[in-house]
């Protein structure tokens, strides 16, 4: 088997939405999200802790829902609508979730904090004014091995809160 | 009120922008032109000879570069004892030991490959349990022991399993038990576990056309990883580069070098950039665990509760190779006796080889196991006293000027305060709320203290630019604690800048100075102290021209807000624009330099363990539970955790509250469910799903009290270190909780709901046996 056969493969291009841009790719059947948005697209912010969806650290949405990119396949992607967490901020401007991440000092490694702001922002798109229950719930699938999931629900918290007063402005 | 500017104050971690948007670059997110794959083979046994090793078929595969074995890589290595080869040579010592590695244009080739590797062992005699590879029957796992070179901390015991021991003699013990009126004995295990930092190990290794060796890795010691990598290559440490990127996570698993050895001889054959990155299920079954511990613990005491005699024996399993092993036994054994004042004090510990996956330091450097025993311990003895385990612990706490079991008369200590205010804010002697039907509450306290001990060296350079920002060169390792933004209060607080006007470099062995590596909680202190002094020159540079252009003198000069003030305030000058000034007018930045070393520890005595300055600096705390452990299934719900650390002074007060919640987070793991299973040295569980750890949902509420009563006379602004400390009483507190509630008690780790539910269920028998 030559190698070149073998890297082609069944390969065929797809074409990904990611953060509101169209890309068109050549994936293999078998290659995940995570590693066609980290390898082939650049974005890197979506991180890779285990590669057997028991982390978390690779969540993004797919369509508004969180999902562990790691265990969704890219071209089982190619007609939903990617969201990552290099899409979070907005003409520069910082999402309510990243500005009280980085105030509540909800990042500590920071290894699980994109992870963790996408599982959020699923929540806060649904329900906007979670209790902490419901904050500590989106998470449970996102470990942090800094321990901060503590003040990762102060800074959701707090950022519903500050969409809150952005809707009453 | 504090007098400081920033220090102390709760301000955003100037590290944390770019991990909130995704544009920090970790480790694995690194591309270097040309860079391969590499995939390890790795043994299928426990002990055993090499036989064979056929790499010809995995070589002429298809996109293969390059294939090692050890007879590619002759090296060994080793910060404490030479012991361990890159590749294994001759003999395997642990189920997922290296013995090949395949380098690949990209990972699933590389893979595939491993599959075409052949190797035929000659199965040796292995031993797994680490009290029977203590028999003199054992079958030796490294007989040449007394022959590897090794630094000064380990004192093996060649043609034993004993990789390194440990004493302490103080007072006379036997005399101490015999003046007791009670004396109890004890033992307490724990489970090897995992550091399960959520990025794995990486680092990308390059042998250039140049010569010179270039390793980027995500490594709490750039310096070190340098120094181990010079010495075992025999290349000048000038030829060899160390980078260290951004890396998630390190709680001490990321001082072994558990990826650089296999890149490098990956390169060193193919001279192409080699990346190697563990998989989750090689960090679980062949990096480094905390080291699986059997304590035996005993004490005299009197009818009224002062603790005579304490005798400690302490085994550690440290698995196949030293890796910082005996580091561990020592800085574990030397506070094996707790925070207390005890005249008569006698510890034996030895750090001993089994044919398992090594073990190494873990968030504790082996304190964590010492506290689980003697804090368990100390509690079973209150209760047998018929004391308040509270009261009976303050009896005997070290204060001021107390003597600790190494003889040093003990300064700066605020242990008792710690117990005072963790049993105050959980309750303590209050009626706690009505459990559950079916469950019942408990509550229980641990004190613990742990040990820096140095000698150490940091250095911090200092550049300061014209645009008024400071850029600052450490080696100290970020790896989430918050050290960046440590370094940054106090360079902003020395020279009256703002907290984010300072830029912290990652390290770099060609530009960054000399820090050998991040551990032990030693970072703010030593590495604090030396970018304090670093800032200290530089203000002295900023004042000298200042006042030159102010026509004042220098020692008058007020520091604050980016500017440089006169004494009475009338005048002043912005910092950024003393920059090209005055003497220095060719210049576009001052470069301010501090060192810090902790040069006054002296050496234990080898006999006794005695030693008037035996550690840098010492650490303490105390922690309280309250829990509700259902009856029927033994499950254990952990309510509340009060943590109560002597800190000296908090620097960056966010920093203190994210160490001390999360490491409640990571000992409440170690609590309850963790523990590498590891059965006919094949570890089991090699997967976060297999090995739990703590979620969000499992996480109790958690009151952080920092106390700064006793700051350190050496320590930045009083400042002593924190992040390990937090680990090490939780699973006493929670198991004298589980006491209190339920009346059992459980003395080997983790607290598992069938453990619990055992115990009670035999509790029971034993009592209807009784009453029958």
């Amino acid at each position: 088997m030559s190698e070149t056969k073998h890297l082609a493969d069944g390969s065929m291009f797809v074409t990904l939405r990611v953060n509101g841009r169209s890309y068109e790719v050549a994936v293999r059947p078998n290659d995940t999200l995570l590693d066609v948005l980290r390898e082939k697209l650049g974005l890197t912010g979506t991180k890779k802790g285990c590669d057997l969806g028991d982390c978390g650290a690779c969540t993004v949405l797919l369509d508004g829902k969180p999902v562990n990119s790691c265990l969704v396949l890219a071209v089982d992607a190619a007609r939903g609508e990617v969201v990552t967490v290099e899409g979070l901020a907005q003409n520069g401007e910082l999402h309510p979730l990243q500005e009280a991440f980085i105030k509540y000092g909800a990042i500590q490694c920071g290894y699980c904090s994109p992870g963790m702001l996408m599982s959020l922002k699923a929540l806060l798109d649904r329900e906007p004014h979670p209790t902490r229950d419901q904050v500590m719930n989106a998470i449970a699938g996102n470990l942090c091995r800094c321990g901060g999931y503590h003040k990762i629900a102060d800074a959701a918290l707090a950022a519903s809160r500050a969409g809150e007063r952005g809707g009453e402005e | 009120m504090s007098g400081f500017s920033v220090v102390g104050e709760v301000l955003p971690r100037i590290d944390s922008q770019g991990k909130a948007t995704g544009e920090t670059r970790y480790i694995t997110d690194l591309y270097i032109p040309g860079m391969v794959y590499a995939k390890v083979f790795r043994s299928s046994q426990a002990h055993a000879r090499i036989k064979r090793i056929d790499v010809s078929e995995a070589e002429h595969m298809p996109g293969v570069v390059a294939v090692v074995t050890g007879a590619d890589a002759p090296y060994s290595y080793g910060r404490m004892v030479e012991d361990e080869p890159f590749l294994a040579r001759e003999v395997v010592r642990y189920i997922g030991e290296p013995v090949a590695a395949v380098a690949a244009l990209d990972e699933a080739t590389a893979e595939a490959a491993l599959e075409r590797i052949h190797v035929e062992y000659e199965p040796l005699p292995h031993v797994f349990d680490v009290e029977e590879a203590l028999s003199p029957k054992a079958p030796l796992i490294h007989p040449e022991l007394g022959s590897y070179r090794r630094g000064p901390i380990p004192v093996p015991v060649p043609g034993t399993n004993i990789c390194s021991s440990f004493k302490i003699r103080r007072g006379d013990v036997e005399a101490g038990f015999a003046k007791s009126d009670f004396v109890f004995e004890h033992r307490f295990t724990t489970p090897p576990i995992q550091h399960c930092y959520i990025e794995t190990c990486a680092a990308i290794a390059h042998f250039d056309e140049s010569g010179i060796l270039t390793v980027w890795t995500g490594t709490q010691g750039a310096h070190l990883v340098q120094q181990l990598l010079s010495t075992s290559l025999g290349m000048p440490l000038d030829r060899v580069r160390v980078i260290q990127p951004p890396y998630g996570g390190g709680f001490g698993g990321k001082v072994p070098m558990h990826v650089e050895p296999i890149a490098v001889a990956l390169t060193l054959k193919c001279r192409r950039p080699v990346r190697m990155v563990l998989n989750r299920e090689e960090e679980f079954a062949a990096s480094t665990t905390r080291h699986a511990s059997v304590v035996t613990i005993k004490s005299g005491v009197t009818r009224d509760g002062r603790i005579l005699a304490r005798k400690v024996d302490a085994v550690l399993d440290t698995g196949a190779y030293a890796r910082i092993g005996p580091l561990v036994l020592r800085n574990g054994s030397i506070a094996a006796s707790g925070p207390y004042d005890i005249p008569n004090v006698w510890i034996d510990g030895a750090c001993v080889y089994t044919n398992k996956v090594p073990a190494g330091a873990l968030r504790g450097f082996g304190t964590p196991q010492m506290t689980w025993a003697y804090e368990s311990h100390t509690d079973m003895i209150a209760r047998e006293l018929g004391m308040d385990p509270v009261e009976f612990r303050l009896k005997n706490v070290l204060r001021e000027g107390s003597e600790n079991a190494t003889g040093e008369k003990v300064k700066y200590v605020a242990v008792d305060r710690c117990i005072q205010l963790a049993a105050r804010e959980i309750g303590w002697g209050s009626p706690k709320a009505a459990a559950s039907p079916g469950k019942a509450r408990g509550r229980g306290i641990a004190a613990t203290v742990k040990a820096c001990a140095g000698p150490a060296q940091s250095n911090v350079v200092l550049r300061f630019n014209k645009n008024g920002r400071v850029r600052a060169l450490v080696s100290a390792s970020e790896m989430g604690q918050g050290l960046h933004t440590v370094v940054a209060h106090i360079v902003a607080e020395e020279l009256g800048l703002r907290v984010d006007d300072i830029v912290v470099a990652q390290p770099d062995t060609d530009f960054t100075p000399f820090d050998e590596l991040t551990t032990a909680s030693k970072a703010t202190f030593h590495t604090g102290n030396a970018a304090r002094a670093a800032a200290r020159d530089l203000r002295q540079q900023i004042s000298a021209i200042a006042a030159e252009l102010l026509n004042v003198p220098q020692d008058t000069l007020v520091f604050r807000g980016g500017r440089v003030f006169t004494q009475d305030g009338k005048a002043s000058i912005a910092i950024k624009d003393i920059i090209g000034k005055g003497r220095h007018r060719a210049s576009n930045e001052l470069v301010g330099r501090g060192s810090f070393e902790s040069d006054y520890v002296i050496p234990l005595d080898r006999e006794t363990g005695q030693s008037a300055a035996p550690v840098a600096f010492w650490m303490y705390a105390a922690q309280s539970a309250e829990v509700e452990v259902d009856l029927e299934t033994g499950d254990v719900k952990v309510l509340k955790v009060v943590a109560a650390h002597d800190v000296g002074q908090a620097i960056s007060r966010l920093g203190c509250e994210q160490q001390i919640q999360g490491g409640v987070v990571f000992a409440l793991g170690q609590s309850l469910w963790e523990q590498t299973m590891i059965r006919d040295g094949r570890v089991i569980n090699p997967t976060l799903l297999d090995y739990k750890i703590l979620t969000s949902t499992d996480t109790p509420e958690i009151v952080p009290i920092i106390i700064e009563d006793a700051p350190h006379a050496l320590g930045p602004y009083g400042a002593k270190g924190l992040g390990e400390i937090v680990t090490t009483p939780t699973a006493a507190a929670i198991a004298n909780a589980v006491y209190d509630a339920t009346g059992v008690r459980i003395m080997d780790l983790p607290l598992t709901p069938e453990k619990v539910r055992a115990a009670i269920k035999a509790a029971r028998a034993a009592k209807e046996k009784s009453t029958v």
